[in-house]
């Protein structure tokens, strides 16, 4: 599989906040389970990077978004709610 | 045990927009949190963007804007026509946007989530800039962002709580939907809140009028009330705490002239120099004239003179002072007189004050002529016009500029006028005319029936008008009522009067 193709994802956290430790399980687990290992995570703690939280304009911790492919969705919370994870995930209907 | 040290009353920082740091007693309280709510339109961030701009160039003091309604550049490019080079500010680092505006794509909410990210960006601005002020516009607009109201109400909190931590003064803007109701929209932001400042625009007679109140200072003094302000570019927002100021009271000694001598006889030497005279007539009755003469004895004599008509064009004006044989158009040229023709209806009477001030300001008139106050008096309510004189007659006294008033009475026989009745307590000196009918032939008559702090002739002389300008002559005698109303002969003698009444 070519980079193109490949799903990349920036999970943005607050330090090891239990939330953000429960949104990168929670996400790991729903992604691995569509993808494999066909994709990129990157975690970003704003508190370590603050300039990166200014660079992505993030409000709400945590906050996922998709880089790619296109459009570049995000989603935020804890991502305990499957449901409205759909659409950002690519999973068709 | 809790012990408590080192806790004074919170010092306030002066925010330099004009009329702000008067009615608030000393500025905003430093390092608290200040709620400025208003109704679209209002004028908050306009008043956020002021503090920000005059905070840098004027104290020094670093700021950063969160705008959470509009883009960036967008609020950079609308106050250009101020003359505030935002861009300049904020590429020297002394200014620091924060971009929180929605995002044009709409984002999934799936379970909980708090304000992190933007309280981090704050954190982050105010370390690497040392701002001492944040302007966060519009707080509200989280609420329409996220859908967790309490989410939002409890992050709200903490972000001031950190701001106050960190000793930030903030003032977040709120929106609110009627001009005299509910605080604001969601109710939160009075809460944590130190200061709540509210700002309308009412319209009033067809007429939009500003108004600002302090409504509450924790920890702190101001002036109750609501005060008018006008956005005036290119120099921003002008409060004009009109009841507020001081009504200083005339205390210079210097005598000038009316421009005529037995007018100066009659007001025991002539006019105190910080005076404000009034000049009360029927309708063609030598007023103008008389304001017309008090300008030029200050022209000839190399003073400056403004003069504010609001009654006739500049070329009648300068026609008949010509007829007169008085060369306005010379002293216009020379730089001795200004003169300014409005039409009253052209602006609110807080725009008017202001034009006037400013005038006053950069022109430094010893004169002032206004023909007439009864035009003002027509295009605004009572209140407002009271307000309007008193702000305007302080402001003269204030920088000693000897002011006349024309104000024409609704009759021609005289009569009472309403302006009459409002300003006749604030100046120091009136001047009457008036036609006086006698034997089948209209005449005039002038008398001075007040001048404060000097003694004055009671008589009431007979005025004449010719090509050469006014005349002041003779005492009418063996007549009265000629200013009360309708005149008539005067008995032989006292005694034959006293007579009268107690004949059976």
């Amino acid at each position: 599989m070519n980079d193109a193709q490949l799903v990349r994802f920036k999970v943005f956290v607050a330090g090891g906040s239990p939330a953000s430790r429960r949104a990168v399980g929670n996400f790991k687990r729903m992604v691995g389970r569509l993808y494999g290992d066909a994709y990129q995570l990157e975690i970003i703690d704003i508190f370590a990077q603050p300039e990166q939280a200014e660079i992505h304009r993030i409000m709400a911790v945590p906050t996922v978004i998709r880089e790619s492919p296109p459009p570049r969705v995000r989603v935020i919370g804890d991502l305990s709610v499957e449901e409205k994870l759909k659409a950002f995930l690519g999973v068709p209907g | 045990m809790d012990s408590y040290h080192n806790l004074e009353a919170p010092e306030k920082m002066p925010v330099g927009i004009e009329g702000f740091d008067h009615i608030s007693m000393g500025g905003l309280p430093r390092g608290r949190t200040c709620l400025l709510c208003g109704s679209s339109g209002s004028g908050k961030t306009m008043f956020a963007l002021e503090s920000l701009y005059r905070g840098i160039v004027q104290y020094g003091r670093n700021g950063i804007f969160v705008s959470m309604e509009e883009r960036t550049h967008d609020i950079i490019r609308n106050v250009k026509r101020v003359g505030w080079n935002l861009d300049e500010l904020a590429n020297e680092g002394r200014l620091k946007f924060i971009d929180a505006a929605p995002d044009p794509v709409p984002f999934e909410e799936s379970g909980p989530y708090d304000l992190s990210g933007l309280l981090v960006r704050i954190k982050h601005a105010v370390e690497t800039t040392g701002a001492e002020l944040m302007v966060i516009d519009s707080i509200g607009s989280l609420f329409d962002q996220f859908s967790s109201a309490q989410t939002i109400r409890r992050e709200i909190f903490r972000i001031t709580d950190s701001l106050k931590e960190m000793g930030v003064t903030t003032i977040l803007t709120a929106e609110r939907l009627e001009e005299y109701g509910q605080i604001s929209r969601h109710g939160v932001e009075e809460f944590v809140s130190d200061t709540v400042i509210i700002l309308r625009n009412v319209l009033k007679e067809e007429r939009c009028r500003r108004t600002i109140q302090v409504l509450k200072m924790r920890g702190d003094t101001h002036y109750k009330g609501e005060y008018p302000f006008t956005i005036n570019t290119p120099l921003g927002i002008s409060i004009l705490p009109l009841s507020a100021r001081e009504l200083k009271q005339s205390s210079s000694t210097t005598r000038i002239s009316f421009g005529n001598a037995i007018l100066d006889g009659m007001a025991g030497g002539g006019l105190f120099q910080d005076s404000i005279f009034l000049v009360s007539g029927p309708t063609g009755g030598g007023k103008t004239l008389l304001g017309t003469t008090f300008a030029a004895e200050g022209c000839s004599h190399g003073e400056r003179v403004l003069l504010l008509a609001y009654e006739e064009s500049r070329a009648q004006l300068l026609r008949n002072a010509q007829s007169w044989g008085l060369d306005f158009q010379r002293w216009e040229e020379d730089g001795l007189l200004r003169v300014i023709c409005q039409y009253p209806e052209s602006m609110g009477l807080e725009d008017h004050l202001l034009l006037i001030q400013r005038e006053i300001e950069t022109f430094r008139p010893k004169r002032l002529i206004m023909d007439s106050i009864s035009a003002m008096e027509r295009v605004a309510p009572v209140r407002y016009f009271r307000e309007f004189v008193i702000g305007l007659t302080s402001f003269a006294k204030q920088e000693e500029v000897c002011s006349l008033f024309t104000s024409t009475t609704p009759k021609i026989s005289g009569g009472d006028s309403i302006t009459e009745a409002h300003i006749s307590t604030i100046t120091d000196a009136i001047l009457l005319l008036r036609y006086v009918e006698i034997n089948g032939f209209l005449r005039r008559g002038v008398a001075i029936i007040k001048m404060r702090g000097s003694q004055h002739d009671k008589q009431i002389r007979e005025f004449t008008i010719d090509s050469n300008g006014l005349h002041v002559g003779k005492p009418f005698t063996n007549v009265q009522n000629i200013i009360l109303g309708i005149p008539s002969a005067s008995p032989p003698s006292e005694a034959d009067a006293l007579g009268d009444m107690f004949a059976e």
